[in-house]
């Protein structure tokens, strides 16, 4: 495992520095929220599952034992958190209170209704974030393994159909997967 | 073209560069001379091309916000906690020693009360003081605890907050606002030549604002 540049950041929070982790939100929610919005195709949910996985990665700082990186963690802790906010969507779907929204909340509502978040959401959701977890966020195959659960076979089979999928869709692709003939 | 196809994963690791060096020539060319397996090769980049050029989307500013409000209604991130392999190893010496000595007290008639009772407490202490786990023994007021030697000053500007609190980051301070006051953290680092400390810049941009309601907390 490389080192890991939020250790210090890391060790600090983990003794309570608030501020620490605050710079360590500041690192990372972008990417949660591209996570969260690419899985879940919903701007104001994306929010609310990013807001549920801080408040989880905070509350169980004292766990993380340094076995990964803590972007792993973090990522982990918000495919979860995503996963509960569409189990609750679907138990009982609630009308969302939303404010007026600002340019990065215009823009990426933008790119949740285009072609691309279209395309994903034909994808299964093992698949989506899969592909999210690598071809966005930059995930190795043991990194996705460990985030989801799933053995690297298991996320390359996956990662290897979301691709073959989203290209045909996007117009991009021809015929589908060879067979061994 | 080769009899056989290669395995569509290998396909895969080719496309991302994670073939064994081994295998990287064979399946090369095999993947030259195939028109179907160079078909799979081209979806799979255009896939991962598709993704990877919409780039990471940001989070607004409003729910960064929320996330910090959401932070702040929760209790310490961590308590003290009995059961956790390093501290029980202490509890229990600790409770050793208490029995050791209330056996002392009751066999030599009290002389011993006050030692026990200052060992027990020196192996708190090591605990509460030490490693990773130096939450205090769960004492509350993390601002104390953890940055002993910072210094808070509040200021009343002109707001709102948020406001406050962009410009504040737009002219390179750590700023956040938190329970609608803004909170800048001033990292004390070495500017560079020619630039004003960061004290008396953030003096000057406050200044700029004029007084009223919003309490800017000044961290050091």
């Amino acid at each position: 495992m490389p080192p890991d540049p939020d250790a210090p950041l890391v060790r600090r929070a983990q003794r309570g520095d608030r501020l620490a982790f605050e710079r360590l939100v500041d690192r990372h929610q972008h990417r949660l929220f591209t996570l969260a919005a690419r899985t879940l195709g919903d701007r104001s949910e994306a929010e609310d599952a990013v807001q549920e996985a801080f408040l989880r990665a905070w509350r169980g700082l004292g766990s993380f034992r340094g076995g990964s990186l803590f972007s792993t963690w973090l990522y982990r802790i918000c495919v979860n958190a995503a996963h509960d906010q569409r189990e609750r969507r679907r138990a009982e779907p609630v009308e969302t209170v939303d404010t007026a929204p600002d340019a990065r909340d215009r823009f990426a509502e933008r790119e949740l209704s285009g072609q691309l978040q279209r395309a994903l959401a034909a994808l299964d959701e093992e698949q989506r974030r899969t592909v999210v977890l690598s071809d966005v966020l930059g995930c190795s195959y043991a990194e996705i393994a460990e985030i989801t659960g799933v053995a690297e076979g298991t996320v390359k089979s996956r990662l290897f159909r979301a691709r073959l999928e989203l290209a045909r869709l996007l117009g991009t692709g021809g015929g589908g997967a060879p067979s061994n003939e | 073209m080769a009899d056989r196809h290669p395995d569509e994963l290998d396909l895969l690791d080719l496309v991302e560069g994670e073939l064994p060096r081994a295998a990287q020539g064979s399946v090369a060319a095999h993947v030259e001379g195939c028109a179907r397996c160079s078909e799979v090769v081209r979806q799979l980049r255009a896939g991962r091309g598709a993704l990877h050029a919409s780039g990471v989307l940001q989070l607004s500013e409003r729910a960064r916000d929320g996330i910090s409000a959401a932070i702040d209604e929760e209790p310490r991130a961590r308590r003290f906690r009995f059961w956790e392999p390093r501290r029980l190893g202490l509890v229990v010496a600790a409770t050793l020693v208490l029995v050791a000595s209330a056996v002392a007290v009751a066999q030599w008639g009290g002389v011993g009360d006050e030692q026990g009772g200052d060992a027990a407490s020196e192996l708190a202490e090591d605990d509460g003081g030490g490693g990773d786990g130096a939450e205090g023994g769960g004492v509350e007021g993390d601002a104390q605890t953890v940055l002993p030697e910072s210094r808070t000053d509040t200021i009343r500007v002109a707001g709102p907050a948020r406001e406050v609190a962009a410009e504040l980051r737009a002219e390179g301070f750590e700023a956040r606002v938190v329970r609608g006051e803004v909170v800048v953290q001033l990292t004390g680092e070495r500017l560079d030549e020619g630039q004003a400390p960061e004290e008396d810049r953030l003096q000057a941009v406050l200044a700029e604002r004029g007084p009223g309601r919003v309490t800017v907390r000044v961290e050091r």
